[in-house]
């Protein structure tokens, strides 16, 4: 079973949100896998739950229905399913880092960068490691992020740092931790284009090197194709296709997906690019199919009854379309 | 080296302060209508006696020259004599100033220690009992005039349940310390007299608490919003994932962020502090500075309103340069000057 390698597995997820204005249905019943080492790429466009499901995993949303299963322990509480204790999920909590977009947004302002990755480093570590050792290891990961000077930096505060050495020191606390799962939240989109294509690339060795299991979120279809395993496209708050990101690229099957892929501008190609018409679906109130059957080209009726069925196209590729099979029940 | 220019930069700004009151305070005893040598001496003096004393007072010399000596004699600590007790100022700011600090400092401690400690509790327990609790203490606290509570307070503490005494600094009977600072508080505790330092310290229980509970109101209610803010940041919900102990991300990394706006607001709060005081004293008829203010000013003792108001000001430029301190030993970005936020 391949299961049994899976180091989360979260299925039919389902996130609600009461506002003044009702209960908004964020997630509705997302399943996604991520193994050992694998790097995962969660694409969709702003607002399409993405990032809160990266929440759910830290426990910082929580969920009305569904499983996350993290090293065989489960995340969230279910109705009489009760999760796992306090005391594991102080342990487990080290082994899931995040990596936010706002690159100072991790980092305390009014500490210094080195008591913060000295704290990661000291508290983190499972036994009781000396002062110089934590001194040791926290110049060695400023230059494994490739900061020069790590001395100066770390008795720097973070708003004497740029945006991108801000993101390098918050990519160099989370990998401190040593953690199994890095969740990143977009954590180029605020940086300038040169330095995001620099920390991509950082990232993206730091990350292999380590091992370490990578939730990837953004929009950028072009930043998933770099770093990536195997991508999930989620479009208001449901996953509509999963595959290989080669599988993915060539091959993509869902009309959201095609729509997606169409719309990156090319170099070589004249005009303005084509985009999808149309807009996200109020959460209040969703299609109860597919929700993106309100800007779908190839919408038959039963799509906003009836969610589509995941259907598996070859092992390694899914996607939820009547146009590829699924009668409606 | 840029701390040492921020502080070099907020004393600097201190003296300047001290400095441009001291011209003001001095102007307006110089500029307002009526001889200061006539008043004095009253109607009936003979004019060579009024001329001799106005040129004793220096009075014929050029104003810039007349500032000159004025100062040189401040600085020493000699206001002149007040024109209605015929004393020297100092003398009756010796005198008043001692009773009003400790109560004001005794009022600061309790506004600073409660309110904190009212907000981080009320942060931290957002929309719990004890928020609600806070919330509706700070309201009530920040609507109500200072005097207003001190006659409820001594009504209610003082006659309905008959617990604390309301006027003075001492009980009857009770003998005063021998004076050193003329704060009876510290002169009780100087000589080892206890009983005179608790009935003292009794006797201050309904003012203090008159003088600060607005302020105090305040810095609940601001703390309570900084600390709930910086708990839902990223860095706090980060040090978790490092794996912090609880205690030391709510005392460190929770607390030193959230202080900054608390305390920046103390620095406007000190003024607040001696002006309730003001009515306070009269209410509790406490042998204070603030109530020294208002009856010189009612007779218009212009010595004595001049050095009133420059030993006022000296007490809130200073705090304030305290203040500005603090928030600079808080806040690298103060401190070290943000270049780039």
């Amino acid at each position: 079973m391949t299961q049994e390698h899976d180091l989360l597995r979260i299925t039919d997820l389902q996130v609600d949100f009461n506002t003044f204005e009702g209960c908004l249905h964020v997630l509705d019943r997302v399943s996604i896998t991520a193994r050992m080492g694998e790097k995962v790429g969660l694409v969709g466009e702003s607002g399409c739950g993405k990032s809160t499901l990266g929440r759910c995993i830290v426990r910082r949303v929580r969920p009305v229905a569904g499983e996350i299963i993290f090293w065989s322990e489960r995340l969230n509480n279910v109705e009489d399913i009760v999760s796992v204790t306090d005391s594991i999920w102080k342990q487990l909590r080290k082994q899931i880092q995040m990596i936010f977009q706002e690159p100072g947004a991790a980092i305390n302002p009014v500490f210094t960068v080195g008591d913060q990755l000295r704290a990661a480093i000291r508290f983190s570590a499972p036994t009781h490691i000396g002062k110089s050792q934590i001194q040791r290891r926290a110049i060695e990961l400023l230059q494994e992020v490739q900061l020069s000077d790590p001395e100066r930096i770390m008795s720097s505060y973070p708003f004497q740092l740029s945006g991108g050495m801000q993101q390098r020191i918050c990519i160099a606390m989370a990998l401190g931790v040593q953690p199994s799962l890095l969740i990143a939240d977009e954590p180029t989109t605020a940086l300038d284009v040169t330095i995001q294509e620099q920390i991509l690339r950082l990232f993206n060795d730091l990350v292999s090197y380590h091992r370490t299991a990578v939730i990837f979120i953004t929009h950028n279809l072009g930043v998933v194709r770099e770093i990536a395993d195997r991508v999930y496209v989620m479009y208001a708050g449901q996953v509509m296709e999963s595959a290989t990101t080669d599988e993915l690229f060539e091959n993509p099957m869902h009309p959201y997906t095609r729509g997606l892929i169409s719309a990156v501008p090319k170099l070589t190609g004249g005009g303005i690019i084509e985009g999808i018409p149309g807009h996200i679906p109020s959460y209040l109130d969703p299609p109860t199919g597919c929700r993106f059957c309100t800007r779908c080209p190839d919408v038959v009726p039963k799509c906003d009854e009836v969610r589509p069925p995941i259907g598996s196209i070859n092992a390694s590729h899914e996607v939820a379309c009547f146009l590829y099979g699924g009668e409606a029940s | 080296m840029a701390t040492v220019k921020f502080i070099a930069k907020r004393i600097l700004y201190a003296a300047f302060g001290l400095f441009a009151l001291s011209v003001f305070m001095f102007t307006i005893s110089r500029i307002l209508p009526g001889d200061p040598a006539r008043m004095a001496l009253g109607p009936r003096a003979p004019e060579w006696v009024v001329e001799q004393l106005r040129e004793q007072l220096h009075l014929n010399d050029p104003i810039f020259k007349q500032y000159i000596i004025w100062l040189r004699d401040a600085v020493r600590g000699d206001f002149g004599e007040s024109l209605y007790t015929r004393r020297p100022v100092m003398e009756d700011i010796k005198e008043f100033l001692p009773a009003t600090t400790q109560l004001v400092m005794l009022a600061a401690l309790i506004q600073i220690s409660f309110g904190i400690l009212l907000g981080i509790i009320a942060g931290r327990r957002r929309n719990s009992w004890i928020d609600n609790v806070t919330r509706v203490f700070a309201y009530i606290g920040v609507a109500t005039p200072a005097f207003a509570v001190a006659i409820l307070l001594l009504l209610l503490f003082g006659f309905v349940f008959d617990l604390l005494p309301t006027t003075g600094q001492l009980s009857m009977g009770m003998a005063r310390p021998p004076v050193v600072t003329n704060m009876v508080l510290l002169d009780s505790l100087i000589a080892g007299n206890f009983p005179a330092f608790f009935d003292n310290l009794k006797h201050m229980i309904l003012p203090a608490f008159s003088v600060c509970l607005a302020g105090m109101a305040q810095l609940t209610r601001i703390t309570r919003v900084t600390i709930g803010e910086n708990l839902r940041k990223e860095y706090i919900f980060a040090s978790r994932g490092f794996g912090v102990p609880e205690w030391r991300i709510a005392f460190k990394y929770l607390l030193k962020p959230s202080l900054i706006p608390p305390v920046s607001l103390l620095g406007m709060q000190i003024g607040a502090l001696f002006s309730n005081a003001f009515l306070v004293e009269l209410v509790f008829n406490w042998p204070g500075f603030s109530r020294y203010g208002v009856n010189v000013m009612l007779r218009k003792d212009l010595n004595a309103i001049t050095a009133v108001a420059l030993v006022m000001g000296v007490i809130y430029i200073t705090m304030n340069l305290l203040v500005d301190l603090g928030v600079g030993a808080l806040d690298p970005r103060v401190r070290l000057g943000e270049r780039n936020a």
